[in-house]
């Protein structure tokens, strides 16, 4: 009967089943510190601690979820491809406040790191959390980073982006709805983006298309420089 | 048929990321080639958005949906990151503050250099 748990239909189930609790969660509670990933993840581990079904069977399944980062990355593209004309007209505050963000994530990262003293393997998959995940995943993983913490550190910082940018805003008597959505989609991709729609149109519209050239740049920086 | 003609391009797309990828001669991710492809692609007009848009709204809407599996594998790493739970957290929030203020930073200082050009002009 054991094998019956190394079936890749068990992990795909397990995992939609927990994500779909984690979305009934945030339409119940639509706070920014109720994550959907992030209790779907607890389901999935206490799930598979209580029927005692080893990591590697569940990812029997996973691999294939996982598979789909690729065309979830290339749908960033098209968003991107979409809000075209907003990123012509405003090509140059975009494209510096971008730039001047993703050099102080990856600098600001190395040097608290190393105040911090972080062990190497965990400093170097904190590098690319700024960016959005897909990218985040696969640039940790050329660099010789954990994936798995690498994702834990996008979430965190995506929720402390969500949480904190309207205190930071207020903090920093930012008024120019362009400033605030390339300054939230730069430091905090998806999850900021979603705080940024909440506080407007333009905010959105800018921090998504931040977010997408945040990974962009921050391949190139962390890959060459 | 259509959504599977969808499937096709998308992954379509996704293959040839890997190929440019394997090509070049220094490391690249193979999905961030892919997703500078689909938007030449579509810049270019050889690709229209409503070819692949099922699939790439489907994949938009549920994107966090597909960390999933990855993140579920912290349990293997549980003891390397709860040794220093408390310095990961300190530094991902205050590298996140640091990020946001160097970009708000930079992007208003862009817009005020702007506006003080366009004031000359006229």
């Amino acid at each position: 009967m054991r094998e019956i748990l190394s079936s890749p239909f068990l992990g795909i189930t397990l995992s939609i089943l927990a994500y779909q609790i984690g979305l009934l969660c945030k339409k119940r509670w639509p706070l920014a510190l109720v994550n959907p990933l992030l209790i779907a993840v607890t389901i999935i581990i206490l799930t598979l601690k209580i029927l005692d079904i080893s990591y590697e069977e569940y990812s029997i399944g996973g691999a294939y979820i996982s598979l789909m980062l690729a065309p979830v990355t290339c749908a960033l593209g098209v968003a991107i491809y979409q809000q075209w004309e907003i990123l012509k007209a405003n090509w140059l505050p975009i494209f510096v406040g971008v730039i001047a963000g993703s050099f102080s994530s990856v600098w600001s990262i190395r040097l608290l790191s190393q105040a911090f003293q972080l062990e190497p393997q965990l400093a170097l998959s904190l590098l690319a959390k700024s960016v959005t995940t897909p990218v985040a995943v696969e640039l940790s993983q050329q660099i010789g980073g954990i994936q798995a913490v690498t994702v834990a550190g996008v979430i965190f910082t995506g929720i402390f982006g969500a949480v904190f940018a309207p205190l930071w805003i207020k903090w920093l008597k930012i008024t120019s709805p362009i400033t605030r959505g390339v300054a939230i989609g730069t430091c905090s991709h998806a999850l900021g983006t979603s705080k940024a729609l909440e506080i407007g149109k333009v905010e959105g519209a800018m921090s998504g298309i931040a977010m997408g050239l945040a990974g962009v740049v921050t391949v190139i920086i962390i890959l060459f420089i | 048929m259509k959504i599977l003609m969808q499937i096709c391009i998308v992954f379509g797309i996704c293959w040839l990321g890997e190929l440019f990828s394997a090509l070049l001669p220094f490391a690249f991710p193979a999905s961030v080639l892919a997703m500078l492809l689909i938007f030449f692609l579509l810049q270019l007009k050889i690709l229209r958005v409503a070819q692949i848009e099922a699939v790439i709204s489907f994949f938009l809407k549920n994107m966090a949906f597909f960390f999933l599996p990855t993140s579920v594998s912290i349990l293997k790493y549980y003891g390397l990151l709860s040794q220093q739970l408390w310095q990961f957290l300190l530094v991902c929030f205050l590298s996140t503050f640091i990020t946001f203020s160097c970009t708000a930073a930079a992007v208003s200082l862009v817009l005020r250099v702007g506006k003080r050009q366009k004031k000359g002009v006229t």
